[in-house]
């Protein structure tokens, strides 16, 4: 069994306002870029399970991926990672599995997959009192876990 | 009487105006759920029309999923009836997926510059002179746009490229989704294959203009001459 992660970012997206993601706006003047990042379980080719991930994920004209699991991006004053909760449907996740079980003969098992999206807060404030005011507005509890770093 | 395939996902949902904007143009019309389709389906058909929606939510990224399950039931097909002469016809979610399947020039759509779904009439003009969807209109013309993925982008100087060689079929008169060169719709050096981001299927008639005393065309909209330009290319 081996895991590998991407960490997928647009080569065209600037850092913009953060009182986009808020329901009201604060003066902290904070920025926010954001990321996807997947990881996958896999038996068998290694290779071949990379360039099937890479080719389904990655988009090489508009993105770039960061695979060895350091951060895609730095420098942010916190970074919430958020993602479906288990036992709640991720259709994403639905149909890129769809996609693979659909192809015959691939030299990998694709033994789970798992899809966080990560937003990056730049800027300067209290980290604990922001980053609780963001995953408030961003996450919902319903269908979201979360961690702030 | 030519025949369009018009190939449909999961989130397709322009389809029902494409078909009978590609009716009124003359054609016969199929639409098959890409989960059924077949290499047989697209043997049949002159022309293969990839409608407007949603496919698969847009999930990783437009057109991606629909492009993956097209290689996995379709395989080679299209690549085959693209280099035996037929057409490929690519509205907004379209466009998307051909882009990703390869046929036309290399370009990505992605989020508008804007961030947001945006939903409103463009103004387009003709570049390449050699497109056979957009032969029969005029040199300027508009047409109602709908999408959050619409600003095109290349690898560094494929853009100018695709001016200079004739591969750019529209530029927006106005670039709300800040695509590059202002591009709106990208064609193969031929022309069989085209894509674009606005809905041509959206202003099939006079009255399906903004301005009900719009008076551009007595009998059909803009979007009509598209799939009769198609038609009259294959006929």
């Amino acid at each position: 069994m081996f895991k590998l992660t991407f960490e997928v970012f647009s080569r065209f997206q600037a850092v913009t306002d953060a009182n986009k993601l808020l329901y009201t706006p604060i003066a902290d003047k904070l920025t926010y870029n954001h990321t996807r990042y997947y990881t996958a379980e896999c038996e068998g080719d290694e290779k071949a399970a990379r360039d099937y991930l890479r080719r389904v994920l990655v988009d090489p004209i508009s993105q770039r991926v960061q695979e060895d699991d350091t951060p895609a991006l730095t420098g942010e004053l916190f970074c919430i990672s958020y993602g479906i909760k288990k036992g709640a449907l991720d259709l994403e996740k639905e149909a890129i599995l769809a996609n693979y079980a659909g192809r015959k003969g691939l030299p990998f098992t694709l033994k789970s997959l798992t899809i966080t999206q990560r937003i990056y807060i730049f800027g300067e404030g209290d980290k604990e009192a922001l980053s609780a005011r963001f995953c408030k507005d961003v996450c919902n509890p319903a269908i979201h876990t979360w961690s702030v770093r | 009487m030519p025949h369009a395939l018009l190939l449909k996902y999961p989130g397709t949902n322009c389809d029902v105006e494409t078909e009978r904007a590609l009716s009124a143009a003359g054609f016969s019309t199929q639409v098959q759920p890409i989960a059924t389709a077949t290499p047989v389906h697209v043997e049949r058909a002159q022309l293969v029309v990839f409608s407007g929606g949603f496919s698969y939510g847009d999930y990783v990224m437009s057109g991606r999923l629909a492009q993956l399950e097209t290689e996995r039931f379709l395989g080679d097909a299209l690549q085959k009836h693209f280099d035996k002469g037929g057409f490929l016809f690519g509205i907004c979610n379209g466009f998307q997926i051909l882009t990703k399947l390869g046929i036309l020039p290399r370009a990505s759509l992605i989020w508008n510059k804007s961030e947001r779904f945006e939903c409103m009439w463009d103004r387009l003009v003709k570049v390449s002179t050699s497109c056979p969807y957009t032969q029969l209109l005029p040199d300027e013309f508009e047409l109602p746009s709908a999408h959050a993925e619409g600003r095109l982008v290349c690898d560094p100087g494929d853009a100018e490229k695709y001016l200079a060689n004739g591969c750019v079929a529209l530029q927006y008169a106005d670039n709300h989704n800040g695509s590059e060169l202002r591009i709106a719709g990208l064609q193969d050096p031929t022309g069989r294959a085209m894509g674009l981001m606005p809905h041509p299927e959206r202003f099939l008639l006079p009255r399906h203009h903004y301005d009900p005393d719009w008076t551009g065309d007595p009998d059909w909209g803009w979007g009509y001459y598209f799939f009769k330009g198609a038609f009259e290319a294959l006929k």
